[in-house]
Formats: structure tokens, sequence, C-alpha cells
């Protein structure tokens, strides 16, 4: 066949799948970017309402406690802690009918289990101490088993000393990020809070040795649970139930003072298998002032009790400097600024003009038909994600040597009848 | 500010639309689809463990969207054929 033909042949099938893929790397592009990060977690800064999609009701009783209560508007999940000293996390259980239950300090929620996930309904937070603080609602997409940090998204009511509700719309919570300054050589670091993971030692004795960057704020603070944290994940989900009591808590890492390098020890026993590793800088606030969080994921594979691969999969530090269009200076010494500004102001649309699409997908995003599609990613989003498997083969020897291979077998087998029914389907298509 | 005026045609252009659909009540889904999905979820982890269960999804997710672009497509074309003029 000439390549004419072929072309001839073809191109209706190329051409759709073309398509396909610009309608793919749009939605990618701009739906998960552009409109979640404006709608789903604006842009904080000082002073500014964070209270966007959860509506504070005010206080009730409740069982003679007091509770904050909320009315939640779209799907959230996750948990509740407080962020003010003293530290003081309020864990949520399962939401019942009209609130979740607070237990007692110095646990957090997701050390505990307990996430929840609510959409459209009246949730509250038994404060059952006197301190004077932030309370607030923390949520993220999933748990341990995600890679984005938990208490990313959160709204918050204040509670003065003599238990006062105080209006959500006057609370300076969340502060703009501050560079992360460089300890060796004291130049603001805008690109990176980790730098390197590693893990150490035998299966008995594994430790993570964490290379990040300090503050100056940050120095001198040591034990802070609230800040760093890790969590392991086998893949394959083969746990023993020891493994398993283990590898789902977080683990709570010390702060090395005034230094960037630190070695966490784990010390727990590994079994073989690979191990997805999540180590959260979390959003704290010291002296004030509230710096970023930041995650990295990390594997590494144990083979008769010793590390054999490690490899870092992610780091996302929510630091990087934004590549901003600025104008520059127009001047006799300086021309090209001039014509700089000029294709910045002719060409270059405003912030103001690109947002205010995103409220049009606010207004019909409940509505038919993109209330069905939402609608039903906000229930799927809203599925516990720490489910446990119905049923394992319980400690099969050689289990991972038979399941990995035929997995793999499975996966190719199913890729390669894809592949033949894609192209019977191209060759279907009528343009 | 050319830009500026293009997006700003191509915004009240949407809100036109977005006007009459928002006369539109609120869909309601039933929060018994989450439900469902968290009971499937288990055996779902289940035969994770032995045949690749997001291969599956990644093939449904690919299809999907390809189907999707096929008939979003064919939408256009129908809707470019009704211009006056145009066969």
């Amino acid at each position: 066949m000439k390549p004419k033909q072929l072309w001839q042949r073809e191109k209706r099938g190329l051409f759709i799948i073309l398509l396909s893929l610009a309608i793919t790397a749009i939605i990618l592009a701009i739906f998960p970017s552009k409109a979640a990060a404006a709608i789903a977690e604006p842009v904080f800064t000082t002073g500014e309402n964070i209270a966007t999609q959860v509506q504070p009701l005010g206080t009730t009783t409740i069982s003679g406690n007091l509770v904050y209560r909320w009315q939640v508007l779209t799907n959230i999940e996750g948990c509740i802690v407080t962020n003010s000293p003293p530290k003081r996390y309020q864990y949520a259980q399962w939401y019942g009918t009209s609130w979740i239950y607070s237990g007692g300090g110095g646990f957090g929620p997701c050390e505990t289990g307990g996430f929840f996930a609510l959409a459209g309904q009246t949730i509250g937070v038994t404060i059952s101490n006197t301190n004077e603080g932030y309370f607030c609602l923390f949520w993220g997409t999933g748990g341990v088993t995600l890679n984005e940090p938990l208490h990313k998204k959160r709204v918050c009511v204040y509670q003065s000393a003599s238990l006062t509700y105080e209006p959500y719309t006057e609370i300076p919570l969340v502060y703009p990020p501050l560079p992360v300054i460089d300890p060796k050589t004291g130049v603001a670091n805008f690109e990176t809070r980790f730098t390197n993971i590693d893990a150490t030692g035998a299966s008995t004795s594994i430790a993570l040795d964490i290379d990040y960057y300090l503050n100056t704020d940050e120095y001198g603070t040591t034990n802070r649970p609230d800040m760093i944290q890790a969590s392991f994940i086998k893949q394959g989900g083969l746990f023993t139930s020891d493994e398993q009591v283990h590898l789902q808590r977080k683990l709570i890492l010390p702060l090395v003072t005034g230094n960037n390098a630190t070695l966490m020890p784990v010390a727990h026993d590994f079994d073989d298998g690979t191990y997805t590793t999540y180590v959260n800088f979390w959003n704290i606030t010291t002296n004030g002032v509230t710096f970023p969080a930041t995650n990295i994921v990390f594997e590494f594979e144990i083979d008769g009790g010793v590390i054999v691969s490690e490899t870092i999969i992610s780091i996302e530090n929510g630091l990087t400097a934004a590549d901003e269009i600025t104008y520059q200076e127009c001047s006799l010494t300086n021309l090209s600024g001039c014509f700089v500004n000029a294709l910045i102001y002719l060409f270059v649309p405003s912030d103001g003009s690109l947002d205010q699409f995103l409220s049009l997908w606010e207004q019909v995003r409940t509505k038919p038909p993109f209330g069905y599609i939402t609608g039903v990613i906000d229930q799927l989003e809203a599925v516990d994600t720490n489910a446990t498997a119905a049923f394992t083969f319980g400690d099969v020897p050689f289990q991972n040597e038979i399941f990995s291979p035929l997995k793999t077998l499975f996966a190719t087998g199913l890729w390669f009848v894809y592949a033949i029914y894609f192209l019977i389907r191209v060759q279907k298509i009528r343009l | 500010m050319i830009t500026d005026v293009l997006v700003l045609f191509i915004y009240y252009f949407i809100l036109l639309i977005v006007s009459v659909i928002s006369l539109a009540g609120d869909v309601t889904i039933s929060g018994s689809i989450s439900a469902a999905i968290a009971a499937v979820k288990p055996y779902y982890m289940s035969l994770d463990m032995i045949f690749p269960m997001v291969t599956l999804l990644a093939i449904f997710a690919i299809q999907i969207v390809f189907e999707g672009a096929y008939i979003g497509y064919r939408l256009l074309k129908w809707a470019y054929t009704k211009i006056p003029g145009i066969t």
C-alpha cells in the first residue's frame, strides 16, 4: 500500500486520536490546575476569609459539650484538628446525623483512622476545653493512601478564652508563604524544602535520611509532631496483621535544630516488599508566620531483609516562585523595557479577566448536565480510602513471586487486546 | 488590552449560555453512589492483588475520552453544517 493510500485510509483515525489528546490535554491543563486550584483551594492572604465552602453556623450544646457547627456546602473529607497553642487535636469520627465527636488532646485524627466524608450536611466538633485558639475543619482528597498532603484545605473558627463565637470573616489565619532560607548560604531558596531522602539500615532498623531546609524561624523547634510526619504503605496490600498496625499509623519525626539534614529512625520490622513513604511537612505557624506545606513521596524495596532499591517519586514543595510577567522600567537606557511593557499591556490578559471564568463554572457546576458529572465525582471522592480488602490470600509462600508476574502478564494482555480493539474502532469511524 | 477585550467577548458569550443553564434547578445525586463504591472497594482491592484493576480503569478512561472526543467532533460538525450557505 502506498503511503498516500495509507494516509487516505487512516487520516480520520489520526484526526480523532489527535482530538482526543487535545481534549485530554485541555482537561488536564485547565481543569485540575486552574479551576480546581482557584475554586477548591483559594489563594489565601492575610486576613482574608478562607471559609468559602463551609459555612460556620455558630455553636450549640450537645450532651453538655459546646459544639461548633458548620454547614458543609461541598463534599469534603479529612479530619479535624485545632491549630493553636496548646496544640490540641480534635479527631473526627464518622458523621452520624448531626455532629462529629471530638476526642482528647494529643492525638492526630489521621493517626486513629478518624476520617470522614461529608456533603451537604451540618457537622460540628465538640470543644471540651477552654483554650483560646483556632478550631479548624481540615479536608483533603484522601487519606494515607494518597500522596497529597493531609490538612491541605481548611476552614477555621476562632474560639476566644471566654468561649464566645467569633465570626469567621475576621480570621487572619493563613499568611503568604515565606521563602525558605538555605542555612548553608543564607540565601532565600524558593525552589525546595526537601532536597533528598534515603532509606538506610536493614528491615528491623530502617531509618529515613531526609535532607530539608529550615527557616531561621524554625531553628530551635524540636519535637514538633505537627510539623513533619511520615507514613508508609506497603504496595499490594499484603500486610501481616502486625505490619498493618505499624505501617498505617503516622510516625512522629523530630526536627533537628539549625540543621538541614537528619536521620529519622523508623525501627519497625519491615517484611520483604515495596513500601511507599509519604513525608509531609505541614503548614505550621512559628512566631506568627505560617509556612507552606510540602511533601515528598519515596519508594524503597526490601528483599531478604535488605534495602535493594529506592526511588524518589515526587517532591512537592509548594514553594516554587511563580514565573510572573512583570512590567519593566521604561527609560532611555532601557528601551527594551518599553517594548516589553507595551506587549504586556496589549496582549497579556489580566488575572481578573481570566479568573471571572471560574465564577462561571461555579454557577453551573451543580446544574444539569454538569451537575451529574460533578455530583458523581464528588460521590467518588467521598469513598473511604482506608478500605481493606474483603479477602486476602493470607501468608502464602512465594505469593509476591507468583502474583506480581501474573499481574504483569494480565496487564500486558489487556493492553494488547485493547490495542487491537482500538485499531478496529478507529477504522470504523465516520468523519 | 487586546487580549482582555477578546476574553471579555468570550466571557459574555459564555455568560449568556450559563445564565440559561443557571435557571435549571440543582442536580441531586443520590448518596448511594458513594455507598455502592465503598461497598465494592474491598472486593476491588482483593481482585487487585492478582488482576491489574488499574490497567482496566486506565483503558476505560482512554476509551471514554476517545468516544467523547468523537461525539464532540460530530456535534461540532453538525452545528457547522447548520450555518447558512455551508453544506
